[in-house]
């Protein structure tokens, strides 16, 4: 039952997609019904297997061997975090996508290949070998490389070209990772209760696939140097930028980083490697350079890639202090981070599309014309500093707490200096458009904006609560550690 | 749990009511209304817990966070002083917000920030409180820009950035008091930690998170430019109470270390103190050169907190007997608060008349404003300790405090005693320099019509008036009935000193009739040779402090790109890229990546068949 469960959550966006694509493109009340729908079933789902997983504490597989290759979906509380961040975030997202593809030739095209990724996303989640997160995170590129070139502009092009050999880079670099493992384990990828190399005597040759591993999930995460493609990609649709590029893909990156090290190595065999430190190193140089990369730009959502950039190693900050704390504050910052940064994209696209600005020095006074997108504006990004009423405190609280027990105190200092950066570049922003500039003109307010402005203020809305009530997030947190610390 | 609704939700409540009811009138009801609410739960709660007893209210927590309130004699006193002064500014905003432009805002933040404020009060834990501060630090943000013009978004900014490090420095001592295995709860001292070293950072960041609200040099930049630029009501309430949180803050540290009773940090007393004369010197020193009347009266909030700071810093050195640095410390935190709020006050009536606040283009106006003038001079002579007035009463008990610190024969507290009459000399001069400029002389600029003293203005000024003198002429009473009891529960249980301390001392009163007398000599000399004209040269000033470091991390920024760049390019020079041209060079260099990657492939491959 739940095996069938799982397979329609990865399929229903697929069938979704499938009836799009038979649909004319003049059908739009049908096909805006379809995407809802599907999206929200998905997500329906997706809710309903996570609260299936904490009562009863099993994980299922499901496994299938088509065309000689071994398939295997399997749930576990990991796969489960990202499962319901993205399909939970898709559902807002498509409600935005309504309103922002209001005027667009190609809505057909967008919409099909928005849910092939959402599809595909979740058989990233739910996969139970690595083979099987190959394949569909190589599925991941290829679904949202038409999104990205949607505009169909020769800059589109350019930066779609620029993220196909960012994603060959990649892809070469873990298959050969892959083969190298297989060669270890002798076949062996599945993700179970133990980590697949448990029990190995560190070596040399270890350390190099460790590495291999972090280039290869390293340019999806945006680790620094390999964060090109990210903050190039500027002429993509916002509702892509917002929920494709800045929570889907780049946190399938982090997601595979996590497998890497919890469910490959384990932090048993890390910790013996004696690695961490420079894991630990290479994502607080990440941190700090992006936020100070994010202070020096003008254009709007190449500052907010700079900081998605900078925010995504918190999460692998957290995961390299191989310490439950630790665990528990990336897996909390990867959801908070979510929820944030996706409302900072729908709230900076909303003012991208009804105004045409798209560099922060231009932003003076429009919140005065938009004053509830620029609110939710500075509600997310006091959330990212991490002020209390909003959720971004209680991820940094963990990992500052796991930093700090698992015996690097510095990396408390890089957090807070982080922060505090994040303060310099995101605040002025708010500021100076609820300030400056006295003659704005006024914005023509279509039906489409009540569409990008429900979600956002939604989002907004959850950042509070989660703030408040940090604890409705325990449940799944204490299962992740529970799954990778004491069994 | 009424009252404490009462005190924190009925503000939040009154700011989403202000939207429904959008119109001046309203706007004015529903602000004093809800000062009103608060002000009686504040009586509530102080009558309640003065007897010693504490009111709890634990709300049902879901795991992680778990806000806790309670509040006792020590909270009390500030919750009550503080709806006090935010009542008198509410009346007194009933006809000064009429010159205002963008009124609904203030008043929705004057009541934001009053429940903020009432809840860093209520809190009874360190992440309680750390939860109001920040909604404190937003909120009162906007009275700081509230002009919006040049001067207040460059004040704005600075405030900004300083509270939220402020709130990063309360995150970061949360974590590590929390790991140095000491409680987290307010009210309670921490015990003996685990790890000594955590503790020891944790605590000075606690230090300097509160310092940076207090004022408290070097951290007090922000101070004399934010305040300034509010609108009077804001300023007063900036400079009355907001600081207050710090000193707040400050004396909860104080005596969560138990006040230095259990010998976790020895030098922390010394190093208050330190920092206490400092901010006191600095203060009054930057104070005296002031033309502009409101920035005058802000370094002076700074240089009244450096006393605030010193009764700390002397009762963590006494330990045991610190017992008068500790009430004077309250004490003086709530003469503060009404002196300077009803300085504020005053000088924005003749800001309404006038449209000038450079001292120097004033005079005369005791004519315009004779009521204004009286409550004036009320004021100022509770801040230089004029014995009658309440400031006397806590000056002489820091005072008291400071002599028997020094006493000790430590050379640190023998010169804090002679800074602290210096210091009197030099609050004595300008508070004379303040009012003879506005009030007293030739007359100078015209005052405009109908711009004299309104009814609600001059209310506002003389509730504070009138407590600053009924504390000053019967200091037994606010001592025994409101300082005693705000200082057991900050953690000082021998109350013997403060029992025998005789406040109408012949010598003190001649102390300070001669501090007085110096201090007006003083004034004397300094308008004759025009010493007050001084300006610093301009490298010294704040806001060049503030470019220089802005300027610091963007080219820290450039330098890491370049080093960056740098890096990259060699990688990526055999491949036919433009090497000027960032983005493509990293396409190469990714080119280079995947060429690599194929090789390391291939070989991987054909040692698998081997393998197999």
């Amino acid at each position: 039952m739940t095996g069938v469960l799982i397979m329609t959550a990865v399929l229903i966006s697929t069938f979704g997609a499938l009836w799009v694509a038979t649909l004319p493109e003049t059908s739009k009340k049908e096909r805006n019904t379809v995407v809802v729908t599907a999206s929200t079933i998905s997500a329906l789902i997706v809710w309903g297997l996570l609260i299936y997983i904490l009562k009863t504490g099993n994980t299922l597989s499901v496994s299938a061997r088509i065309a000689s290759l071994r398939w295997k979906f399997s749930l576990d509380p990991l796969g489960m975090v990202y499962a319901v961040i993205v399909s939970s975030l898709w559902v807002f997202t498509a409600v935005y996508s309504l309103g922002y593809m209001e005027q667009d030739q190609n809505q057909r095209r967008y919409f099909i290949f928005f849910l092939l990724s959402a599809g595909v996303t979740l058989g990233i989640a739910f996969s139970g070998n690595l083979f099987t997160l190959y394949l569909f995170y190589e599925l991941l590129t290829f679904c949202t490389y038409p999104l990205m070139i949607h505009e169909g502009s020769e800059e589109a092009l350019r930066q779609g070209n620029r993220y196909l050999k960012y994603s060959l880079a990649e892809a070469v670099l873990i298959l050969a990772a892959l083969v190298m493992l297989a060669k270890y384990t002798g076949g062996h990828l599945g993700f179970g209760t133990q980590s697949i190399l448990a029990g190995t005597e560190p070596s040399g040759a270890l350390t190099f696939l460790l590495f291999l591993f972090l280039a290869g999930f390293g340019v999806k995460a945006a680790v620094m140097p390999l964060h090109g493609w990210l903050t190039s990609a500027m002429a993509v649709p916002t509702p892509v930028s917002a929920l494709l590029l800045e929570v889907a893909v780049v946190n399938a990156g982090v997601f595979g980083i996590l497998r890497t090290v919890y469910s490959v190595f384990g932090s048993e065999l890390l910790d013996a490697m004696e690695v961490r430190w420079i894991l630990l190193l290479i994502a607080s140089i990440t941190i700090l350079c992006g936020s100070l990369f994010a202070m020096q730009q003008d254009v709007l959502k190449k500052r907010l890639a700079y900081s998605t950039i900078s925010q995504l190693s918190y999460i692998l900050l957290g995961a390299f202090t191989l310490h439950p704390w630790g665990l528990a504050g990336a897996v909390l910052h990867m959801i908070f981070h979510a929820g944030l940064k996706i409302t900072l994209f729908f709230s900076a696209g909303i003012v991208m599309e009804t105004t045409g600005y798209v560099r922060v020095s231009q932003l003076k006074g429009v919140g005065k014309e938009l004053p509830l997108t620029m609110g939710s504006f500075g509600i997310a990004s006091l959330g990212l500093i991490g002020m209390l009423p909003l959720s971004g405190y209680w991820s940094k609280y963990y990992l500052m707490q796991g930093s700090i027990k698992s015996g690097h105190w510095p990396l408390l200092l890089v957090l807070l200096i982080s922060a505090l950066l994040n303060a310099f570049y995101y605040l002025p922003i708010t500021v100076s458009a609820f300030t400056g500039g006295d003659g704005v003109e006024p914005v023509k307010k279509s039906r489409g904006l009540f569409f990008m402005l429900v979600p956002t203020l939604i989002l907004a809305g959850i950042a509070l609560v989660f703030g408040l009530w940090p604890g409705l997030t325990l449940p799944i947190v204490d299962a992740v550690v529970q799954q990778f610390f004491i069994s | 749990m009424v009252l404490f609704s009462l005190l924190m939700f009925v503000p939040f409540l009154g700011a989403v009511l202000l939207y429904w009811y959008n119109s001046e009138r309203a706007q004015s009801i529903i602000g004093i209304g809800v000062g009103a609410v608060v002000f009686g739960a504040s009586v509530l709660v102080f009558s309640t817990v003065r007897g010693g007893d504490s009111l709890a209210w634990i709300p049902r927590s879901l795991g992680i966070f778990s806000p806790s309130f309670r509040m006792d004699s020590l909270s009390g006193l500030f919750s009550l002083f503080s709806a006090f002064v935010w009542l008198a500014a509410g009346i007194y905003m009933w006809s000064y917000m009429k010159h205002e432009k963008r009124t609904l805002s203030f008043y929705v933040f004057y009541l934001i920030t009053l429940g903020a404020v009432q809840g860093i009060f209520a809190a009874g834990d360190l992440v309680t409180l750390l939860l109001f501060f920040e909604i404190m630090t937003v909120s009162s943000f906007f009275w700081v820009i509230h002009n919006q013009d040049r001067d207040s978004l460059r004040a704005g900014y600075f405030y900004l950035f300083l509270s939220v490090a402020a709130g990063l420095c309360l995150a970061g001592a949360i974590e590590l008091l929390k790991i140095s295995g000491s409680s987290l709860q307010v009210g309670v001292p921490a015990g003996i930690p685990k790890n000594i070293t955590m503790f020891t950072w944790g605590i000075l960041l606690l230090i300097a998170g509160f310092g940076v609200k207090a004022g408290m040099v070097p951290l007090h930049i922000w101070l004399p430019m934010a305040h300034p630029v509010a609108p009077t009501p804001g300023s007063a309430l900036l400079s009355g109470i907001l600081i207050k949180c710090g000193a707040y803050g400050l004396i909860r540290t104080g005596q969560f270390l138990s006040w230095g009773q259990a010998d976790l940090i020895p030098w922390i007393g010394v190093f208050v103190t330190v920092i206490g004369v400092v901010t006191m010197v600095l203060g009054v020193c930057l104070a005296l050169l002031q033309g502009n009347a409101k920035r005058l009266l802000a370094y002076h909030s700074i240089s009244q907190m450096g006393y605030i700071i010193l009764g700390i810093g002397v009762a963590l050195f006494l330990q045991n007997d610190g017992v008068l640095g500790v009430s004077g410390a309250i004490f003086h935190s709530l003469n503060h608060a009404l002196f300077k709020s009803a300085l504020f006050l005053g000088v924005g009536i003749v800001y309404l008349g006038t449209n000038e606040l450079d001292l120097y283009r004033l005079g005369g106006l005791w004519r315009d404003y004779p009521f204004t003038a009286l409550m004036m001079l009320i004021a100022a002579f509770g801040i230089t300790g004029t014995p009658g007035l309440n400031g006397y009463v806590s000056k002489t008990l820091l005072h008291h405090a400071v002599s028997q610190a020094a006493s000790t024969g430590v050379p640190v507290m023998v010169w804090a005693e002679r800074f602290f009459l210096v210091v009197g000399v030099g609050t004595t001069a300008s508070f004379v320099k303040l009012f003879s400029l506005t009030f007293l002389g030739k007359k100078k600029t015209e005052v405009a019509d109908g711009a004299g003293e309104k009814p609600m203005l001059a209310l506002g000024m003389a509730l504070l008036a009138a407590v600053m003198v009924f504390v000053g002429t019967r200091p037994y009473v606010a001592i025994n009935q409101f300082i005693a009891p705000a200082t057991v529960a900050g953690g000082m249980s021998d109350l013997t000193y403060l029992q025998h301390v005789n406040v109408w001392a012949k010598g003190d009163l001649l102390g300070m009739v001669i501090t007085l007398a110096a201090g007006i000599v003083f004034f004397i000399i300094g308008m004759k040779t025009h010493l007050f004209h001084y300006q610093p040269p301009a490298w010294l000033s704040i806001e060049s402090f503030g470019k220089l470091f802005v300027r610091m991390l963007v080219c820290v920024g450039h330098f890491i790109k370049k080093i960056y760049t740098v890096l990259v390019t060699p990688l990526v020079r055999s491949a036919n890229g433009r090497p000027s041209d960032m983005p493509s060079l990293q396409s190469q260099g990714v080119r280079l990546l995947t060429v690599l990657g194929v090789i390391i492939l291939c070989s991987l491959v054909i040692q698998f068949m081997g393998f197999v």
